[in-house]
């Protein structure tokens, strides 16, 4: 709920990619304003050894670029995909190119698209969804089924995906096209909306916070990547099929659990969480396909948000009251986004944060490795 | 099972037993505690037995879920860590800020190292606030929990031994200690062979499910039997009507577990140690964000506290004791409508139930129908039928089934019905519960 949300005041906008932080879109002092951002996808592919991996992995990946479809320097492909921030209000373009690789007798590829849960797309009569024919708009008959949730981008092309009036809060953007295969792929990434007011996860000062940190959990089944890099992917196997030949995705088997695109492994380097014993917050989001409940060693956390709505309740006075939870703990389920804040402890040190579903492992093997992180604040 | 005392039908309400409270979690209380991490077995509903790795009580068998720490608010706990494992071993205390000596660094916490080191880690915290807590090894977790290193910690309230928190409202008559966890003896059998590097979490698929480490139906069975030693803590709620449970569940596994209690709702006050409440910065919080729920999910390293009943056949159209017939007795109301000795609403006295009952010869029931649907008024069951040769439920209590909701956990290797499944009863006034 936002109905404690604060309006009136001058607003801010900046939209940062995560991995170059120096290249700012956008007017840091701007009015609520249309912001335009590109991205590409991109095939590429975790080296070898990577973190335990024996083959390369293939991914797809979003990619931060240029007007020009250009990658920005030092940018490169990347699964999540470039961390997206906006503020309340603002319209959000997102210019988005095709840039698998063409289909061929060993390349599988797909069309692809960008939806955000929780944030409104503006969306053309007709123009969606995109059905398994090819064709759009109503639905012409009871055979066919739905493709694309959006409109949809062929390899090679462009499109522009815009979303009005964003809302404050943690949101995942990600495919909507074949979810199933493209979702696991790599193709999902953060954006964070900041409420008008500075300094805040929502609109309500109870959610005020001195820095953040963003934990976003995912994972892969390195044999759907290899048989769909290979192209043994699709509803029709050739007679003989391939022994890796995959008609689904039923049989995914998540063998590397990432937080923020890695698992843990030897001289894993801890996140700066801040100056300790101030108020951090936590955007915890799940794009992989299977529950995650991280767990914070030693540490509480106030659930404040929750797929990007303020938990309120109405109180027996009539009035709407912040409504947060205190666990040591979140239940993080598939597509889900949460937002908590810690208190960090008064002396400077790591928190240690990890699935307590205890993905702890890479490719099977002696853990310690998958979902752990060490929060470090100094 | 202990056959529970049966007072007979004709002192049937005259002689009420005093509602003494006792505590009915097993446990250890104190604030010291010496735990070794050790190897033994367990045995599974299926027949088979399965091999372990958990803590022990000083120097005793390990135990299957570890032991019940069970302190008070404001205590300073101090908990020593041998190993006698082959591995090096840990614990960790979720939601509490410890302090660990001796030993070597771990990524989570201070570890023991593999046997024959005699070294031991001290874990020292206050207990500052009530609650149910989990506790479990933070070395290579993924595999050690799964093994069986994890169990209870309970914090009571300064002052109120009775309640699970500060706050009044969450007060309750009984209290019973709903311990979660799965397991795939496939990982268990690798381990006891020596097969370590062949382990492959990623590959788990667990086919046993527990409550206080044991599989239904022998999670009924008595405290600490002799032909379970390594798993000492039973699950069998009983309660008078009119009584309000305390389940305090923690969830040991690492699968989410949709924990259904029949009968009614249960109100979930309390999550990872902390009342559902919209301020929790004055001194005794008021769970006002309590949710009343028939299912709660069951969350892997979280714990939930709910309060089941009060239970006293409010609005069911017949009288719970039986008719003038069965069984002669009065009931005296309060104001209310309500009578606080026998705890049964006068409003429905002396009604039968309004639907006419099989006779037992043309039933197939189990252990726990007592012939009759009255509470106190065991029926003529045939001698075969297995409620009457088991003693399950002699008193003629009256049975609801508490269980994971996910039907498939309802089992034991594949054996139908096991698993993660318990019997809570209601019993007559007169029949003391242990």
């Amino acid at each position: 709920m936002t109905s404690l949300i604060q309006i009136g005041f001058p607003r801010r906008t900046v939209l940062v990619p995560l991995l170059s932080l120096g290249a700012l879109l956008g007017s840091s002092s701007a009015p609520a304003a249309t912001r335009d951002v590109f991205l590409r996808v991109d095939q590429f592919q975790i080296p070898a050894n990577a973190f335990g991996n024996a083959a390369p992995i293939t991914m797809w990946g979003f990619i931060q670029t240029d007007a020009t479809f250009t990658p920005l320097p030092g940018a490169v492909a990347s699964a999540p995909g470039p961390a997206l921030q906006a503020t309340e209000g603002d319209t959000l373009n997102l210019h988005v190119m095709n840039k698998l690789p063409t289909a061929s007798a060993t390349v599988y590829t797909e069309p692809i698209s960008v939806v955000i849960p929780g944030q409104t797309p503006v969306l053309a009569p007709g123009t969606w969804p995109t059905w398994t024919d090819g064709t759009k708009g109503n639905r012409a008959g009871s055979l066919q089924r739905v493709r694309s949730f959006t409109t949809e981008t062929a390899t090679g092309a462009t499109s522009i995906y815009t979303f009005a009036n964003l809302k404050p809060g943690s949101f995942l953007y990600q495919s909507g096209t074949h979810p199933a295969v493209q979702v696991q792929m790599g193709l999902y990434g953060c954006l964070s909306v900041l409420p008008v007011a500075a300094g805040q996860a929502y609109g309500d000062a109870s959610t005020a916070f001195d820095s953040e940190v963003t934990l976003l959990f995912s994972e892969i089944d390195p044999a759907q990547h290899a048989s769909i890099a290979a192209g043994h992917y699709g509803p029709n196997p050739p007679v003989p099929a391939p022994a890796d030949w995959l008609t689904s995705t039923i049989n995914y088997l998540p063998r590397y659990f990432l937080i923020n695109g890695a698992p843990w492994k030897p001289g894993a380097l801890p996140i700066p969480a801040g100056v300790h014993g101030k108020k951090l917050l936590i955007r915890f989001l799940n794009a992989g396909l299977q529950s995650r409940v991280p767990m914070l060693q030693g540490a509480y956390a106030l659930i404040v948000g929750e797929d990007g709505n303020f938990l309120t309740i109405t109180d027996p006075a009539g009035r709407v009251v912040p409504a947060a939870r205190q666990q040591y703990s979140v239940l993080l389920p598939a597509g889900k986004t949460i937002d908590a804040i810690v208190t960090t402890p008064a002396v400077a040190g790591r928190i240690p944060v990890y699935d307590r579903r205890l993905a702890l492992s890479n490719g099977g093997a002696a853990s310690p490795g998958g979902m752990l992180v060490h929060l470090e604040t100094h | 099972m202990k056959p529970i005392y049966f007072a007979p039908l004709a002192a049937a309400l005259a002689v009420l037993v005093p509602n003494h409270a006792r505590a009915t979690i097993q446990g250890v209380t104190g604030t010291s505690f010496n735990l070794t991490a050790r190897e033994d077995t367990i045995s599974t509903g299926d027949g088979d037995s399965m091999y372990m790795w958990g803590y022990a009580l000083d120097n005793r068998r390990m135990q299957y879920p570890g032991p019940t720490l069970i302190v008070n608010q404001g205590d300073g706990v101090t908990v020593r860590l041998s190993n006698k494992l082959p591995v090096p071993v840990s614990l960790v205390f979720p939601g509490h800020n410890v302090t660990a000596t001796g030993g070597v660094p771990g990524l989570l916490t201070s570890e023991v190292p593999a046997a024959p080191s005699t070294a031991v880690v001290t874990y020292t915290f206050t207990a500052s606030e009530p609650g149910t807590y989990i506790y479990y090894s933070g070395t290579r977790s993924d595999l050690q929990v799964e093994m069986g290193l994890a169990g209870a910690l309970i914090v009571r309230p300064r002052g109120a031994p009775k309640q699970a928190y500060g706050d009044p409202r969450t007060a309750f008559d009984r209290e019973y200690l709903f311990f979660l966890t799965e397991a795939d003896p496939a990982i268990h059998q690798l381990v006891a062979f020596g097969k370590l590097a062949q382990v492959d979490m990623t590959a788990r698929h667990p086919v046993d499910w527990f409550i206080n480490g044991r599989n239904f139906p022998d999670t009924v069975q008595a405290n600490n039997v002799r032909y379970l030693p390594t798993q000492p803590y039973n699950c069998f709620p009983r309660m008078h009507p009119g009584e309000k449970v305390l389940l305090r569940m923690v969830s040991a596994g690492v699968d989410l577990h949709p924990f259904h209690t029949h009968g009614q709702n249960h109100l979930v006050i309390a999550r990872d140690g902390r009342l559902l409440s919209s301020n929790l910065s004055v001194p005794n919080p008021i769970p006002d964000l309590a949710i009343s729920d028939y299912t709660t999910s069951a969350v892997p390293g979280e714990t939930v506290d709910a309060i089941w009943g009060p239970w006293t056949g409010a609005k069911l159209g017949w009288d719970i004791y039986g008719t003038a017939n069965l069984r002669p007795h009065n009931c005296t109301p309060d104001a209310t409508g309500f009578d606080p000795a026998s705890h049964e609403w006068c409003a429905d006295h002396y009604k039968p139930i309004p639907v006419l009952l099989p006779t037992p010869s043309e039933l197939t029931h189990g252990n726990f129908y007592g012939g009759t649907a009255y509470l106190g008024i065991p029926g003529g069951l045939p001698a075969d039928n297995p409620g009457a040769r088991m003693q399950q439920n002699l008193v003629g209590g009256v049975s609801f089934m508490w269980h994971s909701h996910s039907e498939r956990e309802l089992t034991t290797n594949d054996i139908f019905i096991g698993g993660m499944a318990t019997m809570a009863m209601v019993v007559p006034m007169n029949v003391p519960i242990p």
